[in-house]
């Protein structure tokens, strides 16, 4: 019987973390079910989900990774937790319905929690969230799971209007499919 | 996954740019809706528009909201009236114009066309009756745009019925001189005309179609002027050549293309209607950054129709289809770019000063779609010399087996020089000079048919 578990790296960034990571679960008998990896001016982190036997516990998990040591980098900040059942299903495509929202404004300050109140306020969930800086304004590009307000994006879109107005902020919402259309050769 | 300058490139092209699907069309045949008469033809024809169109523009508006690209015009295209109404007289078909611009503001689109026939070879008792019908019925009507296809490569030119139209054209600006003429802007003459063309005046639902499609005609000079611009910008001006250019015109236009192949397409599946066509045009709307003249410009010109002109329109046209036709699964209608005098301002612009005059025009319609184009001239030009403009005009396209159209204007009470608005889309220009007016006349006069050329025959 196995049991999947969610574990998140977070450390300063350099050569060999990945692979110092997934010797370390290799070496617990884990297998590595979906991974995803970023680097943020200097810092990574990962998140990735595996699949160990039940006899291994999330603290043995835990602190055998918290030993695990990379070469002129400090020991890593590794978290572990349980898995849902439902996690260890691949989503059949989670983009399929998933719209781009793009938010910028003059002002950094306040920008991510200004727009990321807008979404939990209206029941948005952020999927993927970026953020640039482009011809002098602050941009936060946002991959976005509408929620109960995929049925009706004309009123999303008039709140989108209403909070950008007050704030002084240009909001611009597209499914995400126009940016596959536009960026990708096969759209089908 | 996109990355993030992708997304932010593609939200440029909508916001900053003017990306637009500039017209989801839905042609519809209408041979079955024939009846005993032009009131029960009529009937028919509403009930079968509001059948398949009723959710035509609510179809298009909640497609465009999704994708936050703006559908800007909903029209339809229906079967030659001429075919349609065959054996009514001009009245009958007069009334089924007027059942049609009712029905259209019913279902909300702003054009349909259709009221059309097609005499390349030669003029039947319908399509004369239709022919005879076009002043009344598109200055009684507001949404209706006609179109006559007077000749083609394979058949030649009719130049009887071209010779009937330039009186057509002075009746139809003169029925209208309260709006400086501006029924003759939806009415177009044609040769090899399409049957698949979203854009109008020119929309028909031709007899080779299915029952029911949508075809999309996509937009965008904006996008591409500024994709030139940001190019020009970053890269060193000694390492370009014209050739670099129309590559970054092929990435646009395919760009460009994709969204309204994504538009048209979910639009045709939510109505439960095969998609037809993209229309790979360029088309300009009189706002400021969507011209074709500006592309003009930015390519190395710097007075539009100065010599140069017409090589560099050539490039555009090109790219412009290079870059569409990978794009979509289906091209057909006009495809290339447009030059619309009045629809775009730095060519209407480019006309007030003088350095765009109507022989340039003329030339450079001989490398792009569709030919002249919302041209405004004096309402002193005769019927003769309208139908001679119109007859070279044809020429180009017969020859060089291409779409050639000319929709001109005589704006009544107006001389060259003189300013005309039409408003909206139809903008607004100064009234191009005509040089040798009344010395066409024995040209016309012969009629008859220019026969067609030798490589028309094929087979």
């Amino acid at each position: 019987m196995k049991e999947q578990y969610v574990i998140s790296i977070m450390s300063h960034d350099g050569i060999g973390i990945v692979q110092a990571v997934s010797h370390a679960i290799n070496a617990l008998g884990g297998e590595i079910a979906d991974l995803r990896q970023s680097v943020l001016r200097g810092y990574f982190t990962m998140i990735l989900l595996a699949a160990f036997d039940s006899s291994t516990t999330a603290p043995a998990i835990r602190e055998r990774l918290a030993r695990v040591r990379v070469p002129g980098i400090p020991p890593l900040e590794v978290s572990v937790i349980a898995a849902a059942e439902d996690a260890a299903k691949e989503e059949a495509n989670p983009l399929a319905n998933a719209y781009v929202l793009t938010a910028s404004g003059a002002q950094q300050a306040g920008l991510v929690a200004k727009v990321s109140a807008l979404c939990a306020e209206n029941g948005i969930n952020i999927l993927d969230l970026s953020t640039a800086v482009a011809q002098g304004r602050y941009i936060m590009i946002l991959i976005v799971d509408p929620g109960p307000l995929a049925g009706d994006i004309g009123q999303l879109h008039h709140k989108l209007e209403r909070f950008g107005a007050e704030h002084e902020l240009t909001l611009v919402l597209q499914h995400y499919d126009v940016f596959r259309a536009t960026n990708e050769v096969g759209i089908r | 996954m996109i990355q993030p300058e992708q997304i932010l490139s593609t939200v440029s092209m909508i916001q900053d740019e003017h990306l637009d699907v500039r017209a989801v069309t839905m042609g519809i045949d209408l041979l079955d809706c024939r009846g005993a008469d032009a009131s029960q033809t009529s009937r028919g024809i509403q009930a079968k528009i509001r059948r398949y169109a009723s959710r035509l523009v609510a179809t298009c508006d909640a497609v465009g909201s999704r994708y936050g690209i703006p559908v800007v015009n909903k029209r339809l295209a229906v079967t030659p009236i001429s075919d349609v109404g065959a054996g009514f007289d001009s009245a009958g078909l007069v009334r089924i114009a007027r059942a049609l611009d009712e029905v259209a503001a019913e279902v909300g689109v702003d054009l349909l066309g259709g009221f059309s026939a097609n005499v390349e070879r030669g003029i039947t008792l319908a399509d004369q009756a239709l022919i005879e019908a076009i002043p009344e019925a598109l200055c009684a009507t507001r949404r209706l745009c006609g179109s006559v296809n007077v000749g083609s490569t394979r058949y030649g030119i009719n130049l009887d019925a071209i010779g009937k139209l330039g009186h057509t054209i002075k009746a139809l600006a003169e029925g209208s001189k309260e709006q400086d003429g501006f029924a003759a802007a939806k009415f177009v003459v044609f040769t090899n005309q399409p049957t698949d063309i979203p854009f109008m005046a020119g929309a028909i639902h031709g007899s080779n179609q299915p029952e029911v499609v949508i075809n999309v005609g996509v937009s965008g000079p904006g996008v591409i002027a500024n994709a030139l611009k940001r190019h020009l910008a970053q890269a060193q001006r000694d390492e370009l050549g014209l050739h670099d250019l129309a590559d970054v015109i092929k990435r646009a236009a395919f760009r460009v293309t994709r969204c309204g192949e994504l538009v048209g397409r979910q639009v045709a599946a939510e109505l439960g209607i095969p998609f037809g066509v993209v229309d790979l045009s360029l088309a300009p709307t009189p706002d400021v950054g969507d011209s074709i003249g500006e592309i003009l410009k930015i390519l190395g010109v710097d007075a539009i129709g100065a010599p140069g002109s017409t090589a560099i329109l050539a490039l555009l046209n090109d790219a412009v289809k290079k870059g569409g036709l990978f794009a979509s699964q289906s091209v057909g209608g006009l495809s290339g770019a447009f030059i619309p005098v009045c629809e775009d301002r730095e060519l209407a612009e480019a006309v007030r000063q003088g350095s765009l005059v109507l022989e340039k025009l003329e030339a450079m319609t001989c490398v792009c779609s569709v030919g002249l184009d919302m041209i405004a001239l004096p309402g002193s030009v005769d019927a003769g010399t309208l139908a001679a403009i119109i007859a070279d005009e044809m020429a180009i396209g017969m020859i060089n087996d291409k779409t050639t159209a000319a929709r001109l204007i005589p704006v009544p009470g107006k001389e060259a020089g003189d300013f005309v608005a039409f408003g909206g889309l139809f903008g607004e220009s100064a009234i191009l000079p005509v040089r040798n007016v009344g010395q066409s006349a024995r040209l016309i006069a012969y009629g008859g048919r220019i026969p067609a050329p030798l490589h028309s025959l094929r087979n």
